[in-house]
């Protein structure tokens, strides 16, 4: 097989094929906006993205005033945007994130796009001839995808944050978030010289409970104790679980006097029945220790050792009680 | 002989500061206000020298501001302008809004000065080497963990590249941001190229 030396003659070079009146269906056809206005903004080209998502032929557009043919553009901001183009010969662009569109078109999406309006990204092109700027192009793409994606990450990342403090079974902040609460609390008290109290309680017999009525039933319970203790409490303290039937909770403003009060009332309101799963009145008692801050205690890990210890003596002393921490 | 010597270094700062003072009288039109932009300097730095660059040459206020900008024709790269965040904020001035402006329009604005004050330094690079460049959509960078981080993705493209350093200041609103302008590796024969032959004419003429 011989091959032949190109002959420049033989073959249309391939600038030739994409010819003039292609290229001008490819600007047409192509899925981005396109618009170009000239320096005293007379529309140029309006090709059939825009013709689409607007519902208007070029010959209803071109040769027109853009700012007279659309209203309700932005016209002082969009105006300062196109002289910076001819005067500086230089690309600007819009993002959705700042601004959500600059045509609004709407229902493009309508099944998987929660968005009332295609979200659009703006290129401003300096279309330069003999140096100087003789039309500037917008082209608008549309960014709906990543506006999407953008609101399902945002959302995402609520829930996670929302996760990562909340007890997965009660709804109420985890041991992680009290930590965090209580190691704030403990600073402002220590600063502005306020009472703190905190309470550590535990449902009675727990794991009978377990055996005898099964663990949904144990669920059951631990929500019970959880849901009881948020309202019995104010809106300002923070209930946490523990671990698994072991509560904590935060009283700012309250001594150990108070603290004992407010777990006295919890303590009563657990111990009516409530409905579980079976439908039979259930009921379950839970032993507290109480206890407060004292600006002598060094953190928050003793604080919660003392309420712990009293917690311990209420289940020596009978449960279904309240002991109060003793200070040595 | 190598890349970017010396001389070609200080012949391209000279090259680059005519483009500047072009750039200048633009955006002064643009802007309404009086711009000053610094003699630029042109660094040759080894890839993993950008991030302490970026640091030492980042201003020591605690809030920052950056916006990137990535830029392509037969040169390319990426630039980025550093604003401390509370002079970015003084910025809305700038447009007169008559109300305070929200998040979303301080930072569009930050985003049109980035890109004005970014396009008119690459241009004031480009157009005395007859080069024409096009460019992508600025993004913003917020808070300094951000900034640093921005240069240290290793894409592991290129070694080392030239760091163009303009200093841009607004002189009435007592307003400065950093301009640095990083032109990478495959860039750099085209310019040494370049730069020989703007010498050559020099020379000649």
């Amino acid at each position: 097989m011989s091959s032949a030396p190109a002959d420049p003659q033989a073959a249309p070079a391939t600038a030739d094929l994409l010819s003039a009146p292609l290229l001008a269906l490819l600007v047409d056809r192509i899925n981005v906006g396109l618009l170009t206005v000239s320096p005293d903004a007379t529309v140029l080209q309006w090709n059939r993205f825009l013709e689409a998502h607007t519902r208007l032929p070029p010959q209803e557009v071109i040769g027109r005033n853009l700012y007279e043919r659309f209203p309700d553009l932005p016209r002082a901001w969009l105006e300062r945007k196109l002289q910076s183009v001819f005067l500086l010969k230089n690309f600007a662009f819009t993002s959705w994130k700042q601004r959500p569109y600059l045509f609004r078109f709407e229902g493009h999406r309508p099944l998987s796009s929660g968005a009332e309006a295609m979200r659009q990204d703006c290129a401003f092109i300096p279309l330069l001839h003999d140096g100087c700027v003789k039309a500037v192009s917008v082209a608008i793409i549309d960014a709906t995808e990543a506006y999407e994606s953008q609101v399902r990450l945002d959302e995402t990342l609520a829930v996670l944050a929302k996760q990562s403090e909340r007890d997965g079974l009660t709804g109420i902040y985890n041991r992680r978030k009290l930590e965090e609460v209580l190691a704030v609390e403990i600073m402002r008290a220590r600063r502005y010289k306020q009472k703190l109290g905190l309470m550590m309680f535990d449902i009675d017999h727990f794991k009978k409970v377990n055996d005898t009525y099964g663990h949904l039933i144990g669920d059951e319970a631990i929500r019970h104790v959880a849901t009881t203790a948020l309202a019995t409490l104010r809106a300002t303290d923070v209930v946490a679980r523990y671990g698994g039937e072991e509560f904590v909770a935060v009283l700012p403003g309250e001594d150990l006097e108070g603290a004992t009060l407010a777990a006295e009332r919890v303590r009563a309101a657990v111990r009516k029945p409530f409905d579980a799963l079976s439908n039979a009145a259930l009921s379950v008692t839970i032993s507290i220790g109480v206890t407060s801050f004292r600006p002598a205690l060094a953190d928050a890990k003793s604080l919660i050792g003392e309420a712990d210890r009293a917690l311990y003596a209420s289940k020596q002393g009978g449960r279904d009680r309240v002991t109060a921490f003793e200070a040595p | 002989m190598p890349l970017m010597s010396d001389n070609k270094r200080d012949a391209l700062g000279e090259i680059v500061n005519i483009g500047m003072g072009v750039a200048g009288s633009a955006l002064a039109q643009v802007l309404d206000a009086f711009v000053e932009l610094s003699v630029p300097s042109v660094d040759l730095v080894d890839r993993r020298r950008i991030a302490t660059l970026l640091d030492t040459r980042t201003s020591t206020g605690d809030e920052l501001i950056a916006v990137r900008q990535s830029f392509f024709g037969r040169i390319m790269g990426e630039s980025l302008i550093l604003f401390d965040g509370s002079e970015a904020t003084r910025l809305a001035d700038l447009v007169g809004h008559d109300e305070p402006p929200t998040v979303g329009q301080k930072h569009e604005l930050l985003l049109d000065l980035a890109n004005i004050v970014i396009g008119a330094c690459v241009n004031g690079i480009a157009e005395p080497l007859h080069e024409i460049v096009s460019f992508a959509a600025p993004a913003m960078l917020m808070g300094r963990p951000k900034v640093c981080e921005f240069a240290l993705q290793d894409s592991g493209t290129w070694q080392r590249g030239l760091v163009i350093n303009v200093d841009f200041r607004l002189e009435a609103r007592s307003f400065h941001s950093r301009v640095l302008v990083f032109l990478a590796e495959q860039s750099l024969e085209l310019i040494d190229r370049e730069i020989s032959r703007f010498l050559d004419e020099l020379g000649a003429s």
